[in-house]
């Protein structure tokens, strides 16, 4: 199974996510530059953290125009998965593929931290093996991470089961103490209406080895295989039907 | 080639394409966070103008300034500068623009 890093001018963390997703079994990642305009030879397409062209005007505002978010778009609207840590968050939501936007950080400062995030819907392709409730903790590392959205889009977010990780206390308590950016309603991580789509400010690529501290970002990795081999079941069972 | 004699032919370039295809405008454009949207970036600078002995200052909102030169003046071009205000130069979601001629 194949996943694709892009790497826009400014990645740095396609390295981070290159490794995780390498130190895998049954997994395989590798980079597509930013000027590549196919992803078709990809099962899963992840967008790193960093400062894609230097975070210029806005955070992903001129990433959104790099060649290869042509097919990163027309891959998710036909359904394959996209993953985006970080600036890739960022850049997912400048393209319109995820609702809302990530501003400021509330407090100004640049935040460079572990932080717990508390799975709030577990029947996403990105969460398989995390029951509702888990805690995970990944780092955070960005200073416009302060997830916003309207009234309206919040609600609907709620009202679908878009919002996968919530910023929780080591109790799993939703508090503002535990919200290092001062998102909305402690949002981490929220996905499309469609599931495939999935943005998150923390790093599950900086959380899939033991040295690290954490090895709670390869349950996100793992998570997706096993999404795009049920897909794949379901496919191939949905041809056998057709030839019978 | 030096910097400066690149920089220089760029001018040239601007200048022959400026003759070829008449007047110019200079745009403006104003981008704001929209009210809904926190902007703490004001917030501190408002607490600051406070301490400086400004206590009537009630609030400050930071926003971004852009000066764009174009060639041409027809009302098409307007069209286009408000598509790439949408798309690129400002964030519909948080923001709002105005363009000034």
């Amino acid at each position: 199974m194949k996943f694709a890093v892009i790497q826009f001018p400014g990645s740095n963390c396609d390295q981070d996510c290159l490794a995780a997703i390498n130190g895998l079994d049954g997994l395989r990642a590798e980079y597509v530059w930013h000027k590549e305009t196919s992803l078709d030879d990809f099962d899963a397409i992840v967008l790193p953290g960093g400062f894609a062209y230097g975070d210029y005007l806005r955070c992903g505002a001129i990433a959104r125009f790099s060649p290869i978010m042509r097919a990163v778009v027309s891959d998710a609207r036909a359904g394959k998965l996209v993953l985006g840590t970080c600036n890739g968050f960022q850049v997912l939501c400048e393209a319109g593929l995820l609702p809302g936007a990530l501003v400021r950080n509330r407090s100004l400062r640049f935040v460079c931290d572990m932080a717990t995030m508390r799975v709030e819907v577990d029947d996403s392709p990105f969460t398989h093996g995390c029951p509702k409730g888990t805690l995970l903790r990944f780092p955070v590392a960005h200073g416009e991470g302060c997830f916003f959205a309207d009234a309206e889009t919040l609600r609907d977010l709620n009202a679908n089961g878009q919002v996968i990780l919530r910023y929780a206390d080591s109790q799993g308590r939703i508090v503002p103490e535990a919200n290092p950016n001062g998102s909305i309603e402690n949002i981490a991580g929220i996905c499309n209406r469609e599931r495939n789509v999935f943005g998150l400010m923390p790093h599950p690529d900086r959380a899939s080895d033991a040295r690290l501290g954490s090895v709670d970002g390869a349950k996100i990795f793992r998570s997706m295989m096993q999404g795009i081999d049920a897909s794949r079941a379901t496919t191939a069972s949905k041809h056998i039907a057709k030839v019978a | 080639m030096t910097l400066f004699e690149t920089h220089n032919s760029g001018i040239a370039l601007v200048c022959a394409v400026r003759c070829k295809y008449g007047e110019g405008m200079k745009v403006k454009v104003l981008v704001m966070p929209k009210a809904a949207v926190l902007d703490p970036q004001g917030n501190a600078v408002r607490d600051a103008m406070r301490h400086l002995g400004m206590p009537e200052v009630r609030s400050v909102r930071i926003g971004k300034y852009m000066e764009i030169d174009v060639d041409g003046k027809n009302g098409e071009l307007e069209a286009r500068l408000h598509g790439l205000c949408r798309d690129l130069l400002s964030n519909p979601v948080i923001e709002d623009y105005e363009l000034q001629k």
